[in-house]
């Protein structure tokens, strides 16, 4: 049985049909990547999932659960957390408090102090930054934040909206490093929407294509990256 | 012209300002004044407001007639007035600032010195002894507690609180129980403060300031005391608005709109108001009924809920994750003991308000203790301003920034006509008047008006402690995150509807407790002009003066903002001009306020960047 399974999803932005039908499932410890061109419904795809944007029709399926009635704060609650594209961290908060932030559904402090310190292993420069406003980070530092904060919330499964958005070459590579330990050590299962579908699709197990929302093709990973018509869309044509 | 501007400012590019303080520094550290230069500055904080007190105290603002000098005379006061003002400044009673004003000016200026004071605490002084510091402590205590002893006792004319004649006894005994009562109080607070050494000088300095504010309106005539309580009320009506802009950054523009309730709702549970057609039986029935109903159940309701949760009776093992900030708060009416145990509670809390009430009617107390109608009617205004934040809340839910804004100067605008055009409930444009003070009828107009005075300063104090408090809970980090981001906030699992309608009824709560002070202290009325958009927009400018979110900024932004146009009214046509060339240059100068909350990344880079400097 998948963890999250969504079953012709429509989503509309007043009269304008962003996600015309999508159906995709995500299994337990996977990383599954959407890709696609701008406009596509990847980020909506998201927002429709931890119900900013809530589906008009069709079903969301959390384990046995459906979602996809219910409020923003009530499937956080549930653990499915989302790290928002253009990576909005709270600047006028410190780092820690941002990440306690991101804390906010838990109950247990243990729990919480534990995990604090698995985020700062993770990603040292927090630590470093600890008491610094988020606004006054770098670019890849806030995405790290980013990152951490929905790491805090103990996720069941993560939805990761374009990690790599306006990051140095580098940095992307050391993102999605963590993308990979968190998925291989820590089991974490993620779904990853990227414009960067290079990278996207060497990290993840599966992926789907989107096209003005509609899934076109679904496939492993592998095979993606190596179909010829998708290398011409999407990876630069190499 | 040109050649003389040109070389002044050759003159500052050459001067290299950074270098001479190096330089100067240099200096001060090989002459070893580096320390104690650092040191004086220190004390000299934390000592100007006594400084400030003491020549507060020891001045005269009335020559020879009026106010509390009168009566103090030729007797215990007089040698008091070492300074007077008005042969000092050679200052008539035709003067454009006179002494009372220049008075006045230094009691604010040391409430300010006095936040300075606290702000300016170091952290670390366990390098004192034990002794030391407990003994420290304790004689401030003394002291202050001895002046304000000594200055209650003079006679009862002077006295501070309302002159009851409550229960047998007189103001001189209730000073003396309320006296007892502070020393408790302050006593379980030494024992608790200085268990951490951290906070001594925090405390002492604490203790010292809030001793000085407590004793200062002592000091004030009728207009000192007026103006005083009116920049206590914006205080307080501030502390609202910093938590509904400071706090959840919902820009309310019809804020007054809070107050005005909470001003009308005196107004009409008052005895005498004659606009209102209640008269006194009527009141104390209705009265005793509300006051049952909004005060007695819930608090016994809530007691119970609360003792039965800390007892570990109730359901606390398996309580899922709180998803909502009013989750957090289900102990207080989750978790009950069983029906028939809160139900016999309830009954013994209201058979004994009864029996208060047989007591009070039996020895003919009834009729003038006018605190029933103050008490009643503080809850009242309390709830009712909560319930119209929270109606105003309901609808305005989905909008942010502007549109926010525009729909709250709507909802303040239908407040402000209503005033004006329902004349039958609120008495119109001609005003709800002859409301009372919550004193005894033959009360001295000073007297009286100093009791409402320490009534706000206590209700102050009480709402600076719940605004801290929820600031620092999880509906303060809440309201932190919402400011910043809507959205994010939201996929944190925070819940939106009930941050804001919580920000917008405990916001308007506390501006209906403003509101209803403002009007007790109106014995003249209150009158719709006082509740226009002009007040809204004031106590907006207030929170963004004083610095948002920042509880000390707000007094400050008060005392600027109300205090001085009041002092300066004397300047007449230009007091408004340069109050906009004021708020100009504040907005110019520091822009984020001035007394912004502490940017703690900025200040640890500072720190930073100084250590390795002084390493260099």
């Amino acid at each position: 049985m998948s963890l999250l399974e969504l079953r012709n999803v429509h989503t509309f932005y007043g009269k304008i049909h962003a996600l015309k039908g999508i159906s995709l499932r995500v299994e337990e410890g996977e990383v599954v990547t959407l890709i696609g061109s701008n406009g596509a419904g990847k980020s909506t795809t998201l927002k429709t999932i931890s119900g900013i944007t809530p589906a008009a029709e069709g079903n969301i399926i959390l384990g046995k659960q459906e979602i996809t009635q219910l409020k923003p704060d009530q499937i956080v609650g549930l653990g499915v957390i989302q790290s928002p594209e253009g990576r909005r961290i709270f600047g006028r908060l410190t780092v820690r408090e941002n990440l306690e932030m991101g804390a906010f559904t838990r109950d247990d402090k243990a729990g919480i102090a534990q995990d604090l310190e698995y985020v700062f292993g993770l990603f040292p420069r927090l630590k470093e930054r600890e008491n610094q406003h988020g606004g006054t980070l770098s670019g890849g530092e806030q995405q790290m934040l980013a990152m951490g904060r929905a790491l805090m919330a103990k996720p069941r499964i993560l939805l990761l909206d374009e990690p790599s958005m306006g990051l140095a070459p580098l940095l992307v590579k050391s993102i999605f490093e963590i993308i990979k330990y968190l998925n291989e050590e820590r089991h974490t299962t993620i779904l990853l929407v990227e414009q960067n579908a290079n990278v996207a699709l060497q990290v993840a197990q599966r992926g789907y294509v989107l096209q003005s929302g509609h899934i076109i093709i679904a496939d492993d990973a592998e095979v993606l990256a190596a179909d010829p018509s998708i290398r011409e869309a999407y990876l630069g044509g190499h | 012209m040109l050649t003389l501007g040109g070389a002044a400012q050759k003159a500052a590019e050459r001067a290299d300002f950074a270098r001479w303080r190096q330089t100067s520094a240099n200096l001060l550290k090989q002459l070893k004044l580096d320390y104690p230069l650092a040191e004086l500055r220190h004390w000299t904080v934390l000592l100007l407001p006594l400084f400030l007190f003491l020549l507060f105290w020891s001045s005269v603002s009335q020559p020879v007639s009026g106010g509390i000098f009168d009566t103090l005379g030729t007797e215990s006061g007089a040698e008091l007035h070492l300074v007077d003002l008005n042969s000092t400044f050679n200052l008539t009673s035709s003067s454009l600032v006179n002494a009372r004003s220049l008075q006045l000016i230094l009691a604010f200026s040391m409430v300010i010195a006095g936040i300075f004071a606290v702000q300016g605490t170091r952290q670390n002084f366990s390098r004192y002894p034990y002794v030391l510091r407990v003994g420290l402590i304790y004689l401030f205590i003394l002291i202050w507690l001895g002046v304000a002893a000594w200055r209650v006792t003079l006679s009862d004319e002077q006295f501070i609180a309302p002159s009851i004649d409550f229960l047998g006894w007189e103001s001189q005994e209730w000073s003396i129980v309320a006296l007892i009562c502070i020393a408790l109080g302050m006593f379980f607070y030494g024992l608790l403060s200085n268990r951490n050494p951290r906070n001594f000088e925090f405390s002492l300095v604490l203790i010292m300031v809030s001793g000085l504010v407590m004793l200062a309106p002592l000091n004030m005539d009728q207009y000192q005391t007026n103006v005083s309580t009116l920049v206590a009320v914006w205080i307080m009506f501030g502390l609202g608005m910093n938590i509904v802009v400071g706090y959840a950054g919902l820009l309310d523009l019809g804020y007054v709109a809070f107050l005005a309730i909470g001003a009308y709702t005196y107004a009409f549970l008052s005895p005498i108001n004659t606009q209102a057609k209640l008269n006194r039986t009527e009141l104390n029935d209705l009265g005793w009924a509300i006051y049952i109903g909004l005060v007695v159940v819930p608090l016994v309701v809530f007691g119970a809920s609360l003792a039965w949760h800390r007892l570990g009776r109730g359901n606390t093992s398996n309580r899922p994750a709180a998803t909502s900030a009013l989750k957090r708060l289900a102990p207080l009416w989750k978790n009950q003991p069983p029906l028939l145990v809160t139900l016999a509670l309830i009954g013994v809390a209201v058979g004994a308000t009864f029996l208060v009430r047989a007591v009070l009617e039996a020895s003919g107390q009834l009729e003038v203790w006018q605190f029933s109608p103050f008490l009643v009617s503080l809850f009242v205004a309390m709830f009712a301003a909560a319930f119209a934040g929270f109606v105003l809340g309901v609808p305005v839910l989905r909008l942010r920034g502007d549109y926010l804004a525009i729909v709250t100067l709507g909802f303040g605008e239908i407040i402000s006509l209503s005033l004006r055009n329902l004349s039958n409930i609120t008495g119109g444009p001609s005003g709800a008047v002859r409301l009372p003070q919550p004193v005894a009828d033959d009360t001295p107009a000073l007297t009286a008006s100093l009791a409402v005075l320490y009534l706000n300063v206590v209700f102050i104090l009480l709402i600076i402690l719940l605004a801290n408090r929820l600031r620092n809970s999880r509906i303060g980090l809440a309201w932190l995150a919402m400011r910043s981001d809507e959205d994010i906030a939201q996929s944190m699992g925070i819940n939106l509807v009930n941050a804001k309608l919580l920000a917008f009824s405990i916001g308007a709560g506390f501006a209906g407790v403003a509101g209803m002070l403002l009007a007790a202290n109106q014995p003249g009325g209150i009158f719709p002009e006082s509740f226009t958009l002009q007040q809204s927009i004031n106590v907006l400018a207030l929170v963004i003066i004083g610095g948002m979110g920042s509880i000390p900024g707000v007094i400050i932004g008060a005392i600027v903002l109300v205090g001085l146009p009041e002092i300066l009214r004397p300047v007449q046509e230009y007091r408004i001009m340069a109050f906009g060339l004021l708020l100009v240059v504040t907005m110019v100068v520091r822009p984020s306020g001035l007394l912004p909350t502490p940017p703690p990344a900025l200040e640890a880079e500072a720190q930073n960047l100084y250590q390795s400097r002084r390493e260099e």
